[in-house]
């Protein structure tokens, strides 16, 4: 039986379906921590896709189908974000209700106070540090998956999560219980 | 410390795209996938044009030469050339310059009994055979020719004379 990147590279559309519903959940939460917009994130997102099926033939000889997309999704936002800044000023940062479906859950007042101080927290690093711990938090990528996708040294991926997560620590010492 | 960050984070679940925009996306992708196809059978119709195109203009080429060659059988050679046409002409002028030499006019004989001047004696000396050897661009003149049949109709028109 064919694989999902044999069938991918063969146009089949069931396997971009397939391929959607593995990936764009995390793709798209990426695409917004990068971008700081929702809107943007689905165009961004709408445009991998678009990219994906256009260079279908390269998904056969992908060795990490995972970190193919989102290095695809990377490069589409920040294609994206560079067309933006010429014409408008830094977004704001993202809420918690934004980023996470815990925030906007009212039955667990915890958890949404802690999707909203996650949230803050995130918004507090600066964007090199933010995109490691979404990509290995919530994108579930190991740290040379990272390091394929930004194109990183495995080293300094590794020391930027390790940096990003002590200024968490430090920031959720510093706030009141 | 780091683990209990790690656990505080991933207790949390990232919100994706809206749900809406899985059908919107597919639709792209659909689109861009049948453009694909579109355009693979485009590019197959430009190579057939393509081929066919190189495939007529060498047929062309073949069947003109197998033309020729037929037309040589029938006809003969086909003309000489140039070159041909030089070899022909130096032939023709020696051959010219020994019939002269042959029929070399007598100078007490340059004019006529009744005084009238003989042009066929100035048109001797015209061709004197001394002169032309050592002038070329007067044997050139007086012999305009250029290929084998122009030397073959000119020899004729000397022997007539």
């Amino acid at each position: 039986m064919a694989t999902l990147q044999q069938r991918l590279a063969r146009g089949d559309p069931g396997a971009f379906a397939e391929l959607y519903d593995a990936c764009a959940g995390r793709v798209g939460h990426y695409l917004m921590v990068y971008l700081g917009s929702r809107a943007d994130a689905e165009d961004a997102l709408q445009e991998t896709f678009w990219r994906l099926a256009r260079n279908k033939r390269k998904l056969a000889r992908v060795d990490n189908l995972t970190a193919y997309v989102f290095t695809v999704a990377r490069n589409e936002a920040a294609r994206l974000a560079k067309r933006k800044t010429r014409r408008q000023r830094e977004p704001l940062p993202l809420t918690g209700e934004e980023l996470f479906c815990e925030a906007s859950n009212d039955l667990d007042a915890e958890l949404r106070e802690t999707a909203e101080t996650v949230a803050v927290a995130l918004a507090q690093l600066t964007a090199e540090l933010r995109e490691v711990v979404e990509l290995k938090t919530y994108g579930e990528l190991t740290f040379q998956q990272i390091s394929a996708v930004t194109g990183l040294p495995q080293g300094t991926v590794a020391s930027r999560y390790r940096t990003a997560v002590m200024q968490m620590q430090r920031w959720f010492a510093r706030q009141p219980r | 410390m780091n683990d209990d960050l790690e656990q505080r984070l991933g207790r949390l679940t990232p919100r994706g795209p809206r749900a809406e925009l899985r059908p919107q996306v597919l639709a792209v992708v659909a689109r861009r996938l049948q453009a694909n196809r579109e355009s693979r059978v485009f590019r197959r119709a430009a190579l057939a044009v393509a081929v066919s195109l190189v495939l007529g203009v060498g047929l062309n080429v073949a069947l003109s030469r197998a033309s020729d060659q037929r037309m040589a059988r029938l006809l003969g050679p086909p003309p000489c050339t140039s070159g041909d046409g030089r070899a022909a002409y130096a032939a023709y002028c020696e051959m010219l310059q020994r019939l002269l030499a042959e029929t070399q006019p007598n100078p007490q004989r340059s004019k006529t009994s009744k005084g009238r001047p003989d042009f066929r004696g100035a048109a001797n000396r015209a061709l004197d055979p001394n002169a032309l050897a050592t002038n070329p661009t007067r044997l050139r003149t007086a012999c305009p020719i250029s290929t084998a049949e122009d030397a073959e109709d000119a020899e004729a028109r000397c022997l007539l004379v």
